[in-house]
């Protein structure tokens, strides 16, 4: 009695600390067993491919020999997967279609989807089009800023231009893969043209405001961006509470400066709104020192 | 451990007690250390990883998550924001697995060749299922997930 | 039986200070009212490898066979923010060397040298725009013309836009460095007569 007994309990608590061990190991790896769920999407996956999906069509429909006797091997693996899996043996069936996938992969590359690859085409062209027309603009704007001929001389204008007409002419002949190919010229020459215009320049963008509509509206976004800031650094170094009634305090006495801006700017007095604007902004830098940005 | 008498064939009891108490805590223990190693209290995705679910909960399949991180070791933005067509856009690609295998977007580069090909479902496909399409850790998601806490909404 | 008791109590005991420990680390930083570095986030948190790091699925086969960032990231420079990682050092380091062509490791980027300095109001540092280490990763037509007009005034930029994910924001915030190191942007000091002139106060 007292020897059952005590194999019983031996028995029992090894195992749970066992089990105990296992589930202890964040290491589990289950690279040795294959997932069931995961073969089971890959041959749901690699069914639509080989019996319906538009990719198959197109090779059947293919004059290549090639690829339709790939699309033929992968309809044969695409079957005995199917028996192993039904089977329960997960590793055959995953080798079957790992190698099924892999040859669709093959076969699909070679008889290219003509339609998807024109619309990619022509949207390359067109965004070819307007960055090489937006960089001689900003190209002639150097020039213009320069008064240099020196500067003119690093772009032969005469090579651009023919490049892009060579670009437009085989566009409408639907050339598209060489057109792309004559614009991108146009787009590499332009840019290199550019590069050493500018090169090691420092230029300065000022701020200057037209009106006092543009400076209330600037005022008003650079209020609005340090509230978001507030908030962003608020994830980042948590602040203690009584650093956060600080930063809510001062968040409100902002909210009520910020209407008291709007109600002056609807009245039209645009300068004084600024002013009261700035205030509350002076109020957020306070906030945002306490929330951990240092400026 | 045990104090086992071979001679009455019998354990000593006290001894007996004491293995299975510390069987016990042992056991208490280790549960809890297992609950604190798998609990996902502070867990913070890698900055930058993509979640894309746009057909992936559909097709009962786990979202994939897209690491930035690995991909700028060996690829500079030019190559597949420029060169590939990929939109600066999370989930605003629209890519499915017959374009990859057709060799675009991910295919071009996920092919067998240049890297692991497309039957590795899982290494891709290892999102949390149900989670919506974003960039993880990034300052937007930041933004959404304090105005949903406190109310608050900028401007 | 006094013997048999304390062999007891003592692994008790050890099996009980264990527990305290453990609950105790996990609580550590709130606890010592003066530990060093009080309110921030343990460095542990960071880079947490894909079962843990909350988006990856733990059940998923796959979460276990990916590779950790920390592994990743032991030779590179570390970063304050992001990924923790500074990846333009890394790549003047060469400790990177990523390919700038899809087939072609050995292709070199067309690097532009050109740095663009933008004035903002208040006592904030200007901010400087460097193209050189924007080049090094990206492609011209990346922000040219779809992001940023390339004319002086042509764009309006501002710290909300940049922090709802637009302009700057598109990839700063995302997955180049995120805006809560300021001075890496804000890197051009005014003088004081500047800074007085921008915003009309002494």
């Amino acid at each position: 009695m007292n020897i059952s007994k005590s194999v019983m309990w031996f028995d029992v608590r090894h195992i749970l600390m066992l089990i105990a061990l296992l589930v202890n190991s964040a290491d589990v790896r289950s690279q040795s067993h294959i997932n069931e769920t995961t073969v089971y999407n890959k041959l749901k996956f690699f069914d639509w491919l080989v019996k319906e999906s538009p990719s198959a069509v197109r090779i059947a429909d293919s004059k290549d020999a090639a690829a339709i006797a790939l699309l033929d091997h992968s309809e044969t693996l695409l079957v005995s997967a199917q028996q192993n899996y039904d089977a329960g043996e997960l590793e055959l069936a995953d080798k079957s279609l790992s190698l099924g996938l892999k040859q669709m992969t093959t076969a699909s590359r070679k008889i290219k989807d003509l339609d998807r690859v024109e619309a990619a085409h022509r949207q390359l062209f067109e965004q070819l089009q307007k960055h090489v027309k937006t960089f001689v603009e900003a190209f002639d704007r150097v020039v213009q800023e320069k008064g240099d001929n020196s500067v003119n001389a690093m772009l032969d204008r005469k090579r651009l231009n023919e490049f892009i007409t060579t670009a437009d002419e085989l566009f409408t002949n639907a050339q598209f893969a060489e057109a792309n190919q004559a614009m991108r010229q146009a787009s590499d020459m332009i840019e290199n043209s550019l590069r050493a215009a500018r090169d090691r320049e420092v230029l300065l963008h000022e701020l200057t405001f037209g009106s006092l509509q543009e400076e209330y509206d600037y005022e008003r976004e650079r209020n609005s961006s340090y509230v978001l800031l507030i908030d962003v650094l608020q994830d980042k170094t948590a602040v203690s509470d009584a650093s956060r009634d600080y930063i809510n305090t001062m968040l409100s006495m902002n909210q009520k400066l910020q209407e008291e801006a709007r109600a002056l700017a609807t009245q039209g007095d645009l300068a004084q709104a600024i002013h009261v604007l700035e205030q509350g902004t002076d109020k957020l830098s306070r906030a945002l020192r306490v929330s951990g940005a240092s400026f | 451990m045990r104090n086992y008498d071979h001679k009455t064939q019998k354990c000593d009891r006290a001894s007996f007690r004491i293995d299975n108490m510390l069987a016990f805590i042992l056991f208490v223990f280790l549960i809890l250390l297992a609950i604190d190693l798998f609990s996902m209290r502070d867990a913070r995705a890698e900055y930058g990883d993509v979640l894309i679910n746009n057909h992936s909960d559909v097709a009962g399949m786990r979202p994939v998550v897209f690491p930035h991180w690995f991909h700028r070791i060996r690829f500079r933005c030019k190559v597949c924001h420029a060169d590939l067509g990929f939109k600066f856009e999370a989930g605003g690609n629209d890519i499915n697995m017959l374009k990859i295998i057709d060799g675009e977007y991910c295919g071009a580069c996920h092919d067998g060749d240049i890297a692991w090909s497309v039957d590795n479902c899982d290494l891709c496909h290892s999102g949390t299922p149900g989670t919506p399409t974003q960039v993880h850790e990034s300052t937007l998601q930041k933004l959404k997930a304090t105005q949903a806490t406190s109310g608050n909404k900028p401007k | 039986m006094n013997i048999i008791t304390k062999k007891y109590t003592h692994s008790v005991i050890v099996a009980l200070v264990t527990l305290a420990a453990l609950f105790s680390i996990e609580n550590s930083h709130s606890a010592d009212p003066n530990s060093f570095n009080r309110l921030l986030a343990p460095a542990s948190t960071r880079n947490p490898p894909p079962p843990l790091d909350g988006i990856h699925d733990a059940a998923s086969p796959g979460a276990a066979l990916l590779q950790t960032p920390k592994a990743a990231f032991e030779t590179l420079p570390k970063g304050k923010s992001g990924n923790y990682v500074d990846w333009v050092k890394a790549l003047d380091e060469k400790k990177l060397n990523p390919r700038y062509d899809r087939t072609n490791p050995d292709a070199v980027p067309v690097v532009m040298d050109l740095n663009i300095v933008r004035e903002v109001k208040g006592s904030m540092p200007n901010v400087v725009y460097p193209h050189k280490q924007h080049t090094e990763w990206l492609d011209c037509s990346n922000c040219h013309p779809a992001i940023f007009i390339p004319q002086k005034g042509a764009n309006n930029i501002s710290m909300a836009s940049i922090l709802l994910g637009e302009q700057c924001g598109v990839c700063h915030g995302k997955v180049a460095f995120p805006v809560s190191e300021c001075r890496r942007c804000h890197s051009q000091p005014k003088t004081e007569k500047a800074a007085a002139a921008v915003t009309g106060k002494p």
